[in-house]
């Protein structure tokens, strides 16, 4: 039976006037799992590195306060010790392999763990079949699909076999079925022995799965359990939709038509033969089960991958018109959010969207509303790099939003925002789409889009076809 | 053979023909070489090798005769394409991995160092890809970078240290410890015969340089 407490943990990140999270105290055992459900920014990413040992080893930041496994401070650990004792599987999992292939990334963590060579390969095996992966061993990581990273990263933490496994929203980039596949994989490990700690701003599928739900309390700013009426008001919030009719049948002007369309990831067929068009002015939310090509698809859109067959913009086709040109009518919103930002802080960011507008959809006043609604305002002379995965999420948003493009493709938009602000950037993709402009939507997360969807595409068998319900 | 040793005998060879004005030397590495590449690189790549050095060997043959020195313009030919086929026969058989491998087990150059260089080796293709989306997400804002842009160095700068820490994180997280003994799937050795090569190989070098 092993435990692990936290006590009056306090952190703060240098060249901040107040704390990230101050005084927190918990304690987690062996058989349980926890998940810790806040806002983001909220800072449950740093207690979980802060936990791990990651901060202010990585970051310069002051800690306080005392972690104890066991009866016994980690830091008085040995950096090996502490990582032997406590693991913990990133958000991104790319972030964590430093090999090209599963196999050598296996090795690679064996080797440091000292396992003698002969007994690898059996660990190797067991490991990869706890997430039924083993097809998988002699894969480079540039051709694994989001989700299968995200599984072969949870596969290592199990070779890892620490009494602690921390996990930093595991299941960002992880499809319905795979992600219910997961949670009862943790649910194993759990059983195991393991002290189970995630965060997610998603309570999806983990409903009778956790046994402890940690909130972030804004007034004390501090992590605290909390009691069985707030558990059950979460989960029922999440849980009130669950299927909404759409129409099949669309009607309007294509903006895009794909004719005999067929798309290839290395030697995986995506898309064979696809007839389809995309409606203008309208949002079509597409979903499909992790690798099955949707973000392929998107870069295919925007000209950065091969394709084969016929993709007509306007009628035009997309081989024809100049990269330059074309992206002045067709935006990304990356999944990454970095990629997207050009200047350093906020106020310059969302100065130079202004200011290069392709269409000027929205006026100063309407601008200076959404800021404020989506909590920009007060970060205004922030730089980026140092907002939150939420923040820069909602910048990164409204920034190309207010560009004006005639057709924006949103990748996964809505990761790391929670409930509130969905509400806002539904509103302000919805003032978009009434000047004119076409959505395209790849989104796993589809609670709180009523209003914003207007019709279903799902992949099915390397085709996409319109859905009724969503 | 033992990759560090293999390094050490090209670095010494390309040493020597870089201070020496043999064509002879420089013709025997090159159908050496090419005869190796023939053996175990494939067809597209010596064809590769071959061809984009003719671009800078021409360039230097005529640079040379128009200065009327047509015997040193075949000297720069030679010696370049004995460069560019020695190190093809190097790049062809030898992977990072059992480079970075043998450094650390062979000639104990700590592992951190080892692995930050293969690490860093992996990265060139993620530092090249988001150099192509800092472009591309300009391009999205009504913002176009050229290569002499400060924002495109900023932003590929701040990518790359970014990716480093990540990569350090990474690294960490799964259970790379600086300082701290670790065992090895792959034994990597240094057998008699990789010494017999190296001393072979110089001395028959030598050989053809004085005679």
């Amino acid at each position: 039976m092993n435990n692990l407490s936290i006590n009056n943990l306090t952190y703060q990140y240098t060249g901040t006037s107040k704390p990230t999270f101050k005084r927190v105290s918990l304690d987690f055992e062996s058989n349980q799992m926890s998940l810790i459900y806040s806002p983001s920014g909220s800072g449950k990413s740093t207690l979980l590195k802060t936990i791990a040992g990651f901060y202010p080893q990585y970051n310069d930041g002051t800690i306080n306060g005392v972690i104890n496994f066991n009866n016994k401070n980690i830091s008085e650990f040995s950096e090996w010790q502490l990582r032997q004792t406590i693991s913990m599987m990133f958000q991104d999992p790319m972030q964590q392999f430093c090999m090209t292939t599963v196999e050598d990334e296996f090795i690679f963590t064996l080797e440091n763990l000292q396992i003698q060579p002969d007994k690898m390969n059996q660990i190797i095996e067991d490991a990869l079949s706890f997430t039924h992966t083993n097809d998988l061993r002699k894969r480079d990581f540039k051709t694994l699909s989001g989700g299968e990273k995200q599984k072969v990263a949870l596969s290592i933490i199990v070779a890892i076999n620490a009494p602690v496994v921390l996990l930093d929203e595991p299941f960002a980039n992880v499809d319905i079925k795979s992600r219910l596949e997961l949670i009862s994989l943790l649910s194993q490990l759990k059983e195991s022995g393991k002290i189970v700690i995630g965060i997610d701003h998603d309570l999806m599928g983990y409903e009778n799965q956790i046994d402890q739900l940690i909130g972030f309390d804004e007034a004390d700013t501090t992590f605290k359990p909390l009691d069985d009426v707030a558990v059950f008001k979460l989960f029922n919030q999440f849980n009130d939709s669950t299927n909404r009719p759409l129409t099949s049948e669309v009607v309007g002007e294509p903006i895009i038509n794909c004719s005999d369309l067929s798309i290839a990831n290395y030697d995986m067929n995506l898309i064979n033969h696809l007839d389809l068009d995309l409606i203008r002015a309208k949002t079509t939310l597409i979903t499909g089960p992790n690798g099955c090509g949707k973000s392929s698809l998107f870069k295919t859109f925007i000209k950065q991958h091969d394709f084969d067959g016929e993709i007509n913009f306007n009628h035009k086709s997309i081989r024809k018109i100049r990269l330059n040109k074309y992206l002045q009518n067709v935006g990304m919103i990356f999944q990454e959010s970095t990629k997207q930002f050009i200047k350093i802080t906020v106020e310059d960011e969302l100065e130079l969207s202004k200011k290069n507008a392709f269409n000027n959809w929205f006026n100063d006043k309407q601008i200076t509303e959404f800021t404020h609604r989506l909590g920009l305002d007060e970060l205004s002379d922030r730089v980026i790099y140092s907002l939150s995965d939420g923040q820069k999420k909602r910048l990164q948003i409204l920034s190309m939003v207010m560009m004006g493009h005639s057709l924006l493709l949103l990748d996964e938009p809505f990761n790391g925002i929670n409930i509130e602000y969905i509400a806002v950037v539904v509103d302000l993709l919805n003032q978009a789409k009434q000047n004119g402009q076409t959505q395209l939507l790849i989104s796993h997360q589809t609670h709180g889009l009523e209003n914003l969807i207007d019709y279903h595409l799902a992949f099915d068998n390397h085709k996409l076809s319109y859905q009724e319900a969503f | 053979m033992n990759p560090v040793l293999k390094l050490l005998m090209m670095l010494v060879i390309a040493l020597e023909i870089s201070f020496t004005t043999s064509v002879r030397l420089n013709l025997v590495i090159f159908i050496v070489s090419l005869i190796y590449l023939i053996f175990f690189a494939s067809f597209k790549r010596i064809i590769y090798l071959l061809f984009v050095t003719l671009i800078p060997a021409i360039g230097i043959y005529f640079a040379q005769k128009i200065n009327g020195n047509y015997q040193y313009g075949i000297l720069l030919v030679t010696r370049l394409y004995a460069f560019v086929t020695l190190g093809g026969t190097y790049t062809c058989k030898t992977s990072i991995e059992d480079l970075a491998g043998s450094l650390e087990q062979n000639f104990r150059v700590p592992s951190k160092f080892a692995y930050g260089v293969m690490g860093a080796f992996n990265l060139i293709e993620t530092i090249k890809q988001e150099i192509i989306d800092i472009k591309l997400a300009a391009k999205m804002r009504n913002v176009h970078l050229s290569y002499v842009s400060p924002t495109l160095y900023f932003k590929s700068i701040l990518a790359a240290m970014n990716w480093s820490t990540l990569l350090a994180q990474g690294m960490n997280s799964h259970l790379f410890v600086e300082g701290s003994s670790r065992t090895h799937f792959k034994k990597i050795t240094i057998k008699t015969t990789d010494y017999l090569i190296l001393i072979v190989v110089l001395i028959a070098i030598q050989i053809i340089l004085i005679f």
